[in-house]
């Protein structure tokens, strides 16, 4: 029925904006997640920087456009066991529920997103251990529950699982710095009496408007800055026992804490790797999709032939990059269509 | 305890990969064999009881890791004497064990070392045909014991004649076993197996605030620090432990067991008072075991054994 559709595989914000982009061209558009809802990670997200649009909100928003498109079939529960290109076509194997179905395209958008660093290979912050050491996606999730504890000291522990070389994780996950300020934001609005401390390494704001709101969790909000990382939590005395080093200040420094945050990494999702080298695409060194050189591609997303990616699939990106992503492989879905694939006809 | 064992980083493919070997080449430690001579014959011990035979050579030197820590040889020094070092246990077709963390690591270190740098593996060829030994050839494997207990922890569990009930021991795991990440089966930030043989042998593990604070050996009896560094960090750490209400605690490296011990008579003497025994964990397994304890080497310590563990003997 829909062998003249177009396939978005992942059915996050990145996907979700392709789809939408495609359909509003007239075109079939079939968006696949293996999830029960769309929406991906973001669906679970509190406020988004720098605008503090909630993440629940912009989902609601966008799944609601797709119900009203009829062009859009959206198939949950579902996962694409294989993907092969031939004769200028895209066969998909669907798995859902155990059943196995194929279909035909003429395009694909690869948008399958990024997994979560697990928090517990930090034994030395031990996560999953200490009851009040959580996670910058726990803090997400649990939001609402977290600002109603009573907090006299926070810690947000930034580049668990970014930038280790020991751990196999040489990259920068991006948006950490920013989601770390915004929760830092967050708390001292709920409880102002709460001491916020923030250990960092660098501080790598540079989204739009991006150092300005780090700064003025500094100093509006007096969210405190420490360079160094921690070395150890200790649960002590019913708290958590905090050490660390001010590299700035040259000294060693401990502190209790109720609550200990970890910005972890996002990593490439498991998903990918199968999908992409399938149809012949390559992933760099860390998992993440790799790039066509830019002057070589006639769009910014382009995989391989007649397949796009999207969001952070290719490497972390905060939600509106993934947006922008979104809206620019189904620019170039839609240039393939009307030039390349009629030309090879 | 449950909590620990149910949220353990224990590598279960590492223990996995770990044999259940019927022969080792011991490698004895310096610092192992002068100050405790009851580790070395409590490895014996317990790797009998194991079946594991251990062979070992009046050849064998020190591994020179302290030396090398401190500066005081010339690497060179330390290549050549690895190569001939490990050059004893391949010529009798053996794997090595090791039971003190400091030999391991740098044993280890030095035979990567040895195995992947051609100018590295010469300064050991010349060392090793000029005393007419083989060539090492960088294929053997290095176990430390305490990983090699671990992986028969089910059969040390059925071997227990003395169970060690309502005995609080805590862990000190010393830094150069964990430190090698790539092969140790643990975490080294937050390690749990120890505990794990504790709770095997009956006893009670307690978990103290500073287990992971290193042992000072290295920096405060050695060269390179001076007392008034190394001994607030040590008089730290055995406070902690003894607030904990540690009765006893164990070590997989005489350089730590040397620290922990013989210092305590310091921090005692500038107003700290503190008593908590230090022992090697093969010398708790071999007592555990049933073993004879004046075979056991405890008059060594320095921090009196006997008054925590004299109940368990019949």
């Amino acid at each position: 029925m829909l062998n003249e559709g177009v396939l978005v595989i992942g059915g996050g914000v990145a996907g979700m904006q392709a789809a939408i982009d495609i359909a509003a061209s007239g075109r079939e558009v079939a968006l696949v997640d293996k999830d029960k809802s769309l929406g991906g990670h973001v669906k679970e997200y509190g406020a988004l920087f720098p605008d503090l649009t909630v993440g629940s909100t912009l989902v609601k928003q966008k799944a609601q456009i797709i119900k009203e498109n009829s062009k859009i079939t959206v198939m949950l529960g579902t996962e694409v066991d294989k993907l092969q290109q031939a004769d200028g076509t895209i066969i998909a194997s669907f798995l859902s529920s155990g059943n196995p179905k194929e279909q035909i395209f003429t395009a694909a958008v690869i948008a399958t997103g990024f997994d979560n660093f697990n928090g517990k290979k930090y034994g030395e912050y031990g996560y999953g251990r200490y009851p009040g050491v959580i996670t910058g996606i726990d803090f997400e999730h649990q939001e609402e529950a977290i600002l109603k504890r009573p907090i006299k000291t926070a810690v947000f522990i930034k580049c668990v699982g970014s930038r280790d070389r020991s751990k196999g994780m040489p990259y920068c996950s991006k948006i950490c710095c920013m989601y770390t300020a915004k929760q830092a934001l967050e708390l001292k609005k709920a409880q102002p009496k709460a001491q916020v401390y923030v250990f960092y390494m660098d501080i790598r704001s540079n989204f739009k408007n991006g150092e300005e709101f780090v700064r003025g969790a500094m100093e509006n909000q007096h969210v405190k800055y420490i360079r160094g990382r921690v070395g150890k939590v200790i649960p002590t005395n019913g708290r958590l026992l905090i050490r660390a080093e001010d590299t700035l200040m040259g000294v060693p420094l401990e502190l209790e804490a109720d609550l200990v945050v970890l910005a972890t990494a996002m990593v490439p999702s498991q998903s990918t790797n199968s999908l992409v080298s399938q149809v012949g695409g390559k992933l760099d060194t860390n998992g993440f999709i790799l790039p066509i050189p830019m002057a070589e591609s006639e769009n910014p997303m382009s995989l391989t032939k007649g397949i796009f990616y999207a969001g952070a699939c290719g490497f972390p990106c905060d939600v509106k990059d993934a947006l922008n992503q979104g809206s620019a492989a189904a620019a170039g879905v839609l240039g393939y269509l009307q030039s390349n694939r009629g030309a090879a006809k | 305890m449950e909590e620990y064992q149910r949220l353990s980083l224990i590598d279960p493919q590492r223990v996995a990969n770990l044999p259940t070997p019927d022969k080792l080449f011991l490698f004895l430690s310096c610092t192992g064999s002068i100050e405790y001579p009851g580790t070395e014959r409590a490895v014996r011990i317990v790797g009998e009881k194991l079946g594991i035979e251990f062979v070992e050579s009046v050849d064998q030197t020190c591994c020179t890791g302290y030396m090398l820590t401190c500066n005081a040889v010339n690497p060179q020094l330390a290549l050549a004497s690895t190569s001939r070092n490990l050059s004893i246990p391949q010529e009798m077709g053996l794997d090595v064990g090791v039971f003190c963390n400091g030999c391991y690591g740098y044993l280890r270190e030095l035979a990567h070392l040895l195995h992947s740098n051609p100018a590295f593996k010469e300064v050991g060829d010349k060392a090793n045909e000029a005393l007419g030994r083989e060539k090492f050839r960088g294929h053997l494997k290095i176990y430390h014991v305490q990983e090699l207990w671990y992986k028969q922890l089910e059969k040390l569990t059925s071997l227990v004649k003395r169970p060690l009930t309502g005995l609080k021991i805590a862990a000190h795991y010393g830094c150069h076993y964990l430190a090698n990440k790539d092969v140790a089966i643990d975490d080294a930030q937050y390690p749990t197996f120890h505990e794990e043989i504790y709770k095997a042998l009956g006893a009670t593990p307690v978990v103290y605030k500073e287990r992971r604070a290193c042992c000072g050996y290295s920096v405060g009896r050695g060269f390179t620090h001076r007392e008034e560094t190394v001994l607030p960090h040590i008089t730290n750490k055995m406070l902690s432990a003894a607030a904990a209400g540690v009765q006893l605690m164990t070590t997989t490296c005489p350089g730590c067991n040397t620290a922990l011990d013989r210092e305590q008579k310091t921090i005692t003497a500038r107003g700290n008072a503190v008593s908590i025994p230090v022992i090697d964990l093969s010398q708790l397994i071999a007592f555990a075991l049933g073993a004879p304890v004046e075979q056991l080497g405890f008059k060594a310590n320095t921090t009196p054994v006997l008054p925590v563990l004299e109940r368990f003997i019949k």
